[in-house]
C-alpha cells in the first residue's frame, strides 16, 4: 500500500511516495509555477485590424496543479515577473503584476488561419509553459 | 523535364515549398501592451504600387517598398 504526496522545494515540486515502510522522494522535475495564458473572448478575431482579442497570462500555484487542480481553476500567485510570450513565432515580453498581465492582439491576417500562442517561461524562476490559438476569421 | 510541380511560395516549381526558416511570412509588430499580426508592410506597399492611379502615388508607394528594404538590412 503506497500513497503519493506533492510538496514545495524552492521552485520545484517534490513528489513523495509513501509505504508502509519508507517515503522516497522524486526531486526538481515539476515546476513550483505553472503559467495560464487564455483569451478574453471567444478565441477569434476579425481580421479588420482593429478588433482585438485580449490575451492574459496569469502564474498560478503548480503545487495545487500537482495535487490535480486543473489549470484554469488553480490559484493565482502574487509574484511580479517577466514572461516570455511567443506571439505567431515572435517572442515578445510581458510584465506580470501580482500574477498577471494582459496582451491587445490585432490582425491583418488571413481569415481561416491561426496565431499561435506559447507563454513559454518566466525570467525569474522556472515555469511550465502553456499555449493557446486565435482563430483568424473574415471581417463581416 | 517535367515543370508540372506545384509552386511554392516563389513560384520557382521546385516542388519544396519555403524554406523552414522562412516562416509563416507574417509580421508582428509591438505597440506597448498590444501586438498587431499581419502582413509585412513591405506587402502592403508592393500593393500599392500595384494599385496606384497616379504617378505620384505610384512613387510614394515604391519609396516605402525601399524603406522597408533598407529597414530590413537591403535584403529584397
Amino acid at each position: 500500500m503506497s500513497s503519493i504526496r506533492w510538496a514545495r522545494d524552492g521552485d520545484h515540486l517534490v513528489k513523495l511516495v509513501e509505504t508502509d515502510v519508507q517515503t522516497a522522494e522524486v526531486r526538481g522535475t515539476n515546476p513550483a509555477r505553472v503559467l495560464r495564458v487564455s483569451t478574453a473572448g471567444d478565441g477569434q478575431l476579425v481580421n479588420d485590424g482593429s478588433a482585438t482579442e485580449t490575451l492574459r497570462v496569469e502564474v498560478v500555484d503548480g503545487l495545487r496543479v500537482a495535487r490535480g487542480t486543473d489549470p484554469a481553476d488553480a490559484d493565482v500567485l502574487d509574484v511580479d515577473d517577466d514572461a516570455t510570450l511567443v506571439v505567431d513565432g515572435s517572442e515578445q515580453t510581458l510584465t506580470l503584476m501580482e500574477g498577471s498581465g494582459t496582451l491587445d492582439v490585432s490582425t491583418t491576417a488571413a481569415a481561416g488561419s491561426t496565431i499561435d500562442v506559447v507563454a513559454r517561461e518566466l525570467a525569474s524562476h522556472p515555469a511550465e509553459s502553456d499555449r493557446t490559438q486565435i482563430d483568424v476569421v473574415r471581417t463581416q | 523535364m517535367s515543370n508540372s510541380k506545384k509552386p511554392n511560395a516563389k513560384g520557382n516549381r521546385n516542388g519544396r515549398g519555403p524554406p523552414p526558416w522562412a516562416g509563416n511570412g507574417r509580421h508582428v509588430e509591438r505597440d506597448g501592451d498590444a501586438v498587431a499580426v499581419g502582413r509585412r508592410p513591405r506587402e502592403d506597399a508592393r500593393d500599392r504600387v500595384a494599385a496606384a492611379t497616379s504617378q505620384i502615388d505610384r512613387v510614394e508607394a515604391k519609396l516605402d517598398v525601399l524603406l522597408s528594404i533598407l529597414d530590413d538590412g537591403g535584403r529584397p
